[in-house]
């Protein structure tokens, strides 16, 4: 009898645990193949962009004082579109790392999510010409011209066949990433905040 | 006995040759499906054409006035427009590709945004390099201020075109596996293919035989010396009489042939008192081509395709 409990104990052990194992692996590959693709360079001007967008705010934000509030309710909802349009190609992104179907394509035909990708960031950047920028050198004379944001963005379009390279290679590790994690993970970090949360 | 077998095998892979490549010339003789009709005779391929037309029309024009720019400039837009009409080539090229491609298309049926974004940027990246490498270098030497309004035009149609592209590969889907690369060549590369610098003629009405720069109408000319490196000011100009009654008309279409039936925007050659020209042996005469098929003539009374055994038609 004892013996059998002294079998039965680590067997039941084991099967405690061992989803636990799993799940840890699963979330180490993870972690490894999503900090590959975070830190191309595409990411980091990326983030880059995001920061920059935020001190755009800042800036004008300090001096809304000299505004009337319909100019500073046109830069606002400028903003707002504009962030709104780099947001959903984040989604968008997070979308394809937990398609596994859409992984595999990728991995087979890189050139043409790059082209795609290419197109979308060049859609960008023509949206932030033509509403945030256009509107806060008008309501600024020109004070504020949002070049340096309009410099990360064209250089941001350059860097996609690299960005897309680094999704390839993850795709050997990694099938496909939860939700839950690309929000944490993906999301968060690079998530360009509203008009309201910026803030000193 | 090894003889035998020998003879034997070289026998059978003989056989099986001439019977693939038996295959290949019925499948490219194959009537034009249905689905492909759509696809080639659709918005976007009419727009892809008229651009072919405004490129080989301006070439066309160019070239007729060719002895009025120094050779240096003539090569800059020769340069331009080869290179150009290279990299249009190459995206329908692509495009054959992608229907032989079976893998490919389904994921093109599979995430049809992605696909149509990519086609999206290669216009964009065409339109481009064809203002940049083509029209620019010919308005430089001309010293037009002509901006290409009409191309601009065609391609912001494309542009906006490019999604309806996707609707055609899912209803090819099926039919696409019986494609060979003959067939594609035959029915969408080569109506739409544009043409070398040296295929396309100069402009209806006058030739200037005397033109000193044949040299980059022919290509047979092997020396670069051979014309001035100025414009002779002796040299007899055309009076505008023998500029072509049609100038500023669309020449593509000529002796009551459609352009897609041509192929080309060549003109019939004829002199200032409208008799066929004397066959000039040291011009070299417009390549005989093979005739274009016509993917806009009217649908023939089809045989349900769908019916056709695969291994009847396909090319291995």
């Amino acid at each position: 009898m004892k013996k059998g409990i002294s079998y039965i104990i680590p067997i039941f052990i084991f099967l405690l645990t061992n989803p636990f194992v799993g799940f840890t692996q699963k979330r180490e590959k993870m972690d490894g193949a999503l900090r590959a693709f975070i830190e191309t360079p595409f990411m980091q001007k990326f983030k880059d962009l995001r920061l920059e967008s935020e001190n755009l705010v800042l800036t004008f934000k300090e001096n809304k004082q000299n505004y009337s509030a319909a100019n500073i309710n046109r830069v606002k909802t400028a903003y707002q579109k504009t962030v709104d349009k780099f947001n959903a190609q984040l989604l968008d992104i997070k979308a394809d790392f937990m398609n596994e179907r859409k992984l595999q394509y990728i991995q087979d035909f890189p050139e043409d999510y790059t082209s795609g990708l290419t197109s979308d960031i060049n859609d960008l950047t023509s949206f932030y010409q033509s509403n945030l920028q256009l509107t806060i050198q008008d309501v600024t004379d020109a004070t504020v011209d949002g070049n340096s944001l309009l410099t990360l963005v064209a250089e941001l379009a350059k860097l996609v066949p690299g960005m897309v390279t680094s999704i390839s290679e993850l795709r050997s590790s990694v099938k496909k990433f939860e939700d839950t994690y690309l929000e944490e993970k993906l999301i968060g970090p690079y998530k360009f905040k509203t008009w309201e949360e910026i803030t000193y | 006995m090894k003889k035998i077998l020998c003879f034997l095998i070289i026998l059978i892979s003989c056989v099986n040759q001439s019977f693939t490549i038996a295959q290949g010339t019925a499948t490219s003789n194959k009537q034009l499906d249905p689905a492909l009709r759509k696809f080639v005779q659709s918005e976007i391929m009419i727009k892809f054409k008229d651009l072919k037309r405004e490129a080989e029309n301006s070439v066309s024009s160019f070239k007729s006035e060719m002895n009025n720019y120094k050779p240096d400039q003539i090569q800059k837009v020769k340069t331009g427009y080869d290179k150009t009409a290279d990299r249009f080539n190459q995206e329908l090229e692509n495009m054959k590709m992608d229907f032989l491609n079976k893998k490919k298309l389904k994921y093109i049926i599979e995430f049809p945004k992605d696909y149509a974004r990519s086609l999206e940027l290669n216009f964009r990246e065409l339109a481009q390099y064809y203002a940049e490498n083509f029209q620019q270098p010919l308005q430089d030497v001309r010293q037009s201020k002509e901006d290409g309004g009409i191309v601009i035009a065609i391609f912001m149609e494309l542009f906006k075109l490019v999604p309806e592209v996707i609707n055609h590969f899912n209803e090819m889907k099926e039919m696409a596996t019986r494609y060979d690369d003959a067939y594609l060549d035959k029915w969408l590369v080569t109506p739409f293919k544009f043409l070398t610098w040296t295929e396309i003629q100069a402009e209806a009405g006058y030739i200037n035989m005397n033109n000193t720069n044949n040299f980059y109408n022919n290509g047979l000319n092997t020396n670069p010396n051979s014309y001035p490196a100025m414009p002779d000011p002796n040299t007899a100009y055309p009076p505008v009489t023998n500029q072509p009654a049609n100038a500023g008309m669309d020449t593509t279409k000529t002796n009551t042939q459609h352009w897609w039936e041509t192929n080309s925007t060549l003109p019939v050659p004829t002199n200032v008192d409208g008799s066929a020209p004397v066959k000039n042996t040291n011009v070299k005469s417009t390549p005989v081509k093979t005739k274009a098929p016509d993917p806009f003539a009217p649908s023939p009374v089809q045989k349900d395709t769908s019916k056709l055994k695969p291994s009847s038609v396909k090319v291995n």
